[in-house]
């Protein structure tokens, strides 16, 4: 039997690109590792609810993190290390893509990438008003003028 | 971070907003949204309900609540606020309640009552401030001890310079070392740290406290008091000395350099003599 080394699969997103990874990598998502422990992964594994670009981009962060994995939990400069490209890897895309990677990491259930893009739309709530977040993320006011200053009234210690 | 975050571009969305562009946050499922919030500092969770008719009740749901009762004008709207979180749904779990506070222990007896029902994992109470306060009634914490098995992390902290806080800190020790004679005490399967400040009295309730803590990776001991010779022994060696406890940090002692050497030679000669044969990873003694 081959080892998880040099094991294969396909995994095929809903426009139809197609990418080889190796069994280490297609486990970083929960998902997949079911479909491989099934035996259900003989041909390409059809991804519905995602996209090439993202998939590409699921992929290169479950391969650094299969490759530049810590040594063990005392392995602190090894997981700076990691934390550093994380960063690195979400400055490249903008809200669009980070909403995306959102729901692909939550289906696929990668619970990292989960956590890290999740943490990056966290960042852009933080310490702002909520008409600034109104604004960054294009949610629209429905509350009457009333209901705002009764929210205001409920919670005041937030809004001080 | 993001370059949409620009003068221009900021413009740009607010027109597309106008012409119907679609809310993708708004738009992610609850557990998602909750899942970003549970980054954020209480307060800023709170001010999201201001968003919109989405956002109204959402930060109730979010199963962390970490506060201190300094950004609230009096004692009964925090308790107020925290009273409603706490209640909002009765059956979700919340995963990490820290509470630095000075109202009444009564509630936050209730609190924790609530809470070790509902999965908590990291339970912090910071009484430090109150000068005054006296945790009059134990069940809290004997609730804790008795329904907590999935807690990883429990730090009660009191101040320590009056003499009357010190008693109150006798009193935690107490109820430990009461619910260790009446009944064994549960295990913590998933304690890994154990951050213990206890009268030197109280010390022969140490065996007991480490045995049931089979994976105990850290242990802190801040004692008080005078520790009596021979006063600690292990009639047998608590598991986690055998097998997973790679830590051990003493702080301020105050009966001297001595008496706490006798204390770490006690754990360390047992360990020595009931493992020496077994291959375990090295512990390491740390002194302040």
């Amino acid at each position: 039997m081959a080892s998880s080394s040099t094991n294969k699969f396909v995994l095929k997103s809903n426009d139809d690109v197609s990418f080889e990874v190796t069994e280490a990598v297609a486990r970083e998502f929960q998902v997949i590792a079911h479909i491989i422990d099934d035996d259900c992964a003989k041909k390409a594994i059809p991804l519905s609810n995602v996209t090439g670009e993202i998939l590409s981009k699921m992929i290169e962060y479950g391969k650094k993190h299969i490759e530049e994995a810590p040594v063990d939990e005392e392995d602190e400069e090894g997981k700076k290390k990691l934390q550093i490209w994380d960063e690195e890897f979400m400055k490249q895309f903008n809200m669009e893509i980070v909403f995306q990677l959102i729901l692909a990491s939550n289906y696929l259930n990668n619970k990292g990438l989960l956590d890290l893009t999740c943490c990056t739309v966290a960042d852009h709530i933080k310490d702002m008003t909520p008409d600034e977040v109104r604004t960054l993320f294009n949610v629209k006011n429905d509350y009457t003028t009333e209901e705002e200053e009764e929210i205001r009234k409920e919670n005041s210690w937030a809004f001080e | 971070m993001f370059d949409f975050l620009t003068e221009k571009q900021v413009s740009e969305k607010r027109e597309r907003r106008e012409d119907g562009c679609v809310d993708r946050l708004s738009l992610l499922p609850d557990p998602l949204l909750c899942q970003i919030l549970l980054n954020l500092p209480t307060k800023d969770v709170v001010k999201t309900s201001l968003l919109s008719t989405r956002w109204r009740s959402l930060y109730l749901s979010v199963p962390v609540l970490e506060l201190d009762d300094d950004a609230f004008l009096n004692d009964s709207a925090f308790v107020r606020f925290v009273d409603r979180f706490i209640g909002f749904s009765p059956d979700s779990p919340i995963v990490k309640l820290k509470i630095t506070s000075t109202c009444d222990p009564l509630a936050i007896k209730t609190w924790v009552d609530a809470v070790v029902t509902r999965k908590i994992q990291h339970l912090e109470i910071d009484y430090s401030r109150r000068e005054e306060v006296r945790f009059v009634n134990p069940v809290a914490i004997e609730t804790l001890i008795a329904s907590c098995p999935v807690l990883e992390d429990l730090s009660i902290i009191t101040s320590q310079e009056d003499f009357k806080v010190m008693t109150r800190q006798r009193e935690v020790a107490l109820v430990i070392r009461q619910y260790c004679q009446l009944e064994p005490l549960p295990q913590f399967c998933f304690m890994s740290q154990l951050h213990a400040k206890i009268f030197a009295a109280d010390l022969e309730m140490l065996p007991d406290l480490l045995e049931s803590c089979p994976n105990l990776k850290s242990l802190i001991l801040e004692l008080n008091g005078t520790i009596k010779k021979d006063q600690i022994s292990f009639s047998s060696v608590p598991w986690c000395l055998r097998s997973c406890l790679e830590r051990v940090e003493m702080k301020k002692p105050i009966a001297g350099y001595e008496v706490e050497m006798k204390l770490i030679r006690d754990i360390d000669e047992t360990m020595i003599e009931e493992i020496a044969f077994q291959t375990r990873p090295n512990l390491q003694l740390l002194l302040d």
